[in-house]
């Protein structure tokens, strides 16, 4: 196949972006008008996964942070949701700002810990607060607030499709455009932000902490803002997620959801936007599938009459088949054969060697796993560059003095 | 007299337990070029360190008169210091042009911002060829360009220079120190240099000190520190 070379920027480029967006809307024009409303559940509950999945992304696969938590921070959405709309009669519509800012500020907690604390540490915090939340909830407390309890809390949230809406589509399949584009402007947004001066901070936090500091990045700046943005995500994912379900409890936000959001970010490319969509994909569709093969094959059946058990062990065996294979995601991988028939070069790079024109530009070529230590994550970092987190540095380290102007950079 | 740009007055520096430095004195005046020699594991990474807050540190390092002991790396950063450190550490998964953007963190003016970059294409070629290809897939002389060239988007005072000629060929070094010479003529940019190359830096620095276990034994001009018999025995070899 002969390659096509295109300039960024070009008209030509722009054809294949506006080919590509138009190709997503007829997508999600599509799928609503052939599927089942089953079917299109199922494609709703993606489109909510993949939202919180691209929150852990942002934080995890970009900045490098670890976070088990994330389960807490989609909860926090569903619930907030949930409470506001059953107990007190608000619009869907209008809970999702107040979990958003709700989200912002727990992330934004969360992420504290995060400016002494690296690596493992960092993580058994993060992981205390998602493992805490289902509990609170169940605890008095949590009732006290009108979360239902270990039972959970229902909620019913259904859309009529408007009259002047002409595609002829089912009212379930009318909340799944309407969840399409809400996700399509949160993609945009974050695209945006991974390639701010935001997101360049958050990638070279990643890549080298202590370079990163040398730079006159603050770290502590880059890394609230990315977990804060990235609990954002997470709830405003638990809210969409209600539009799909109508029962949110304690065994849903779970810190078994925070695992499949990790092997979701895995799967799709960690450190990529577009690859939590792959992401979300698995994470509705590999199960499903996986328990019913496991219903199919013979020996299993005559094994136990219980066939449903070894589909999370053929999900397992995918996932560590997958790794071993794709260590950096499909999204990478995916670009990589793209750029077999359509190559997009920066303008002046045109006589450059390597042409990079993938939308995962900032990711790392490891595609983000090396993430979590960002004093290892770097492979050109020379032995002389230590982690600082580990000397006894200056006392005042985590405390950054008031800020003058904002700087953050808005998308 | 008036206090030099920077100021390091009976600096301790220690990690952990073991202490590194032992009682440090050295300024580098307002423009001025300052090379730091001294054998391997003498203490002149930890010093430049010491200076960013990069490492615990007693005693008192002030920067136009401003105590910087106690402040984190960022803030440091901020006043108007640049540091370039030993083995580089670029941003390996962003682009050569992102990591000089990045290098422009604490400034605002685009239009700037942009000058500079195409300035440091204009002195490093090699990197104007790269500008989009990620900074972790270069050669280490092509790294340690790009750090350089990172340091200098901040638009720094203070240049702290950590063996900028490690790993480059012979040419490119000369050519990196006729720049950094440019730069200290043009913009009174004042630079604290360690460098292996004695002769070559003790060409471009006005004056020099050589630390030993980690205080200065000798320290004067250029032509006196090269003028000592032990020092030219040491680290001139003749
Ligand atoms: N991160 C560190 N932790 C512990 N000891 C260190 C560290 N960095 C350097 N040292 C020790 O401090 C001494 C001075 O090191 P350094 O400042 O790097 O010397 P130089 O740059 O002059 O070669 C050496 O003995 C070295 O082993
Ligand atoms: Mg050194």
């Amino acid at each position: 196949m002969k390659t096509r070379v295109v300039l960024e920027g070009s008209r030509a480029h722009r054809l294949w972006q506006g080919a590509g967006l138009a190709l997503a809307v007829l997508v999600a024009l599509a799928l609503p008008l052939l599927s089942s409303d089953f079917r299109i559940g199922q494609f709703s509950l993606v489109i909510a996964y993949a939202v919180a999945v691209l929150g852990l992304n942002l934080v995890t696969g970009f900045t490098g942070q670890v976070s088990l938590g994330h389960g807490a921070f989609f909860g926090l959405g569903a619930y907030t949701t949930a409470i506001l709309v059953t107990d007190h009669g608000w619009a869907w519509a209008a809970t999702v700002p107040v979990a958003a800012l709700l989200g912002l500020a727990l992330g934004f907690v969360v992420g504290i810990p995060a400016l002494r604390l690296h690596g493992l540490y960092l993580a058994v915090i993060t992981l205390a607060v998602g493992v805490a939340f289902p509990v609170v909830v169940s605890q008095p407390v949590g009732l006290a607030l009108g979360t239902g309890g270990v039972a959970g809390k229902t909620v019913q949230v259904s859309w009529d499709k408007p009259a002047w809406f002409g595609l002829d589509v089912s009212d379930r399949g009318w909340t799944f455009i309407v969840m399409a584009a809400i996700a399509g402007v949160l993609f945009w947004l974050a695209t945006g932000l991974v390639r701010s001066r935001m997101g360049r901070a958050m990638v070279a936090l990643r890549d080298n902490g202590t370079a990163a500091a040398i730079a006159g990045i603050w770290p502590a700046e880059v890394k609230t803002v990315a977990f804060a943005i990235s609990a954002l995500y997470g709830a405003v994912g638990g809210c969409l997620y209600l539009l799909t379900t109508p029962i949110v409890s304690p065994a849903t936000v779970g810190f078994t959801i925070t695992l499949l959001f990790i092997t979701a970010m895995v799967l799709g490319g960690a450190a990529t936007v577009s690859g939590a969509w792959i992401g979300g994909i698995a994470m509705v569709f590999l199960p499903y599938y996986t328990a019913e093969w496991a219903g199919q094959i013979p020996v299993l059946r005559e094994l136990t009459d219980q066939p449903g058990l070894f589909a999370n062990v053929i999900y397992g065996l995918i996932l560590i088949v997958f790794i071993y294979f794709v260590p950096a995601g499909l999204v990478p991988l995916l670009t990589r054969l793209r750029t077999r028939f359509l190559v997009i070069v920066p303008p002046e790079a045109a006589a450059g060697p390597t042409p990079s024109g993938s939308d995962t530009t900032p990711g790392a070529p490891d595609g983000g796993l090396a993430g979590p230590s960002p004093a290892i994550g770097g492979p050109v970092t020379a032995a002389g560059d230590h982690d600082l987190s580990h000397d006894p540095g200056p006392p005042a380290r985590a405390m950054a003095p008031p800020r003058g102007s904002s700087q953050e950079e808005r998308t | 007299m008036a206090e030099a740009l920077l100021q390091l007055s009976d600096v301790h520096a220690a990690y952990g337990e073991v202490e590194v430095l032992r009682g440090l004195d050295l300024e580098v005046g307002e423009g001025e070029v300052v090379v730091l020699l001294g054998a391997n594991g003498a203490g002149k990474t930890t010093t430049l360190r010491a200076i960013c807050g990069m490492v615990g540190t007693r005693g008192s390092v002030r920067l136009a008169g401003q105590e910087l002991v106690g402040r984190p790396t960022e803030w440091v950063i901020r006043q108007g210091i640049a540091h370039v450190p030993q083995g580089r550490g670029v941003f390996g998964s962003l682009s050569v042009e992102e990591n000089l953007r990045v290098g422009a963190w604490n400034r605002r003016d685009t239009a700037g911002i942009q000058a500079d970059i195409e300035r440091w294409y204009g002195v490093f070629p090699r990197l104007a060829e790269r500008r989009t290809q990620l900074a972790g897939g270069m050669s280490g002389g092509e790294q340690q360009m790009l750090a350089v060239a990172r340091g200098l988007m901040g638009r720094p005072r203070l240049l702290l220079l950590d063996e900028p000629s490690l790993g480059l060929a012979q040419i490119i070094t000369r050519e990196l120190f006729r720049q950094l010479e440019q730069i200290n003529r043009e913009e009174s940019v004042s630079m604290l240099i360690v460098e292996q190359n004695a002769e070559l830096a003790l060409s471009f620095a006005g004056r020099g000190y050589v630390l030993e276990s980690g205080s200065i034994v000798l320290g004067g001009t250029a032509d006196e520190v090269r003028g000592n018999e032990d020092m030219r025995r040491a680290y001139l070899g003749y």
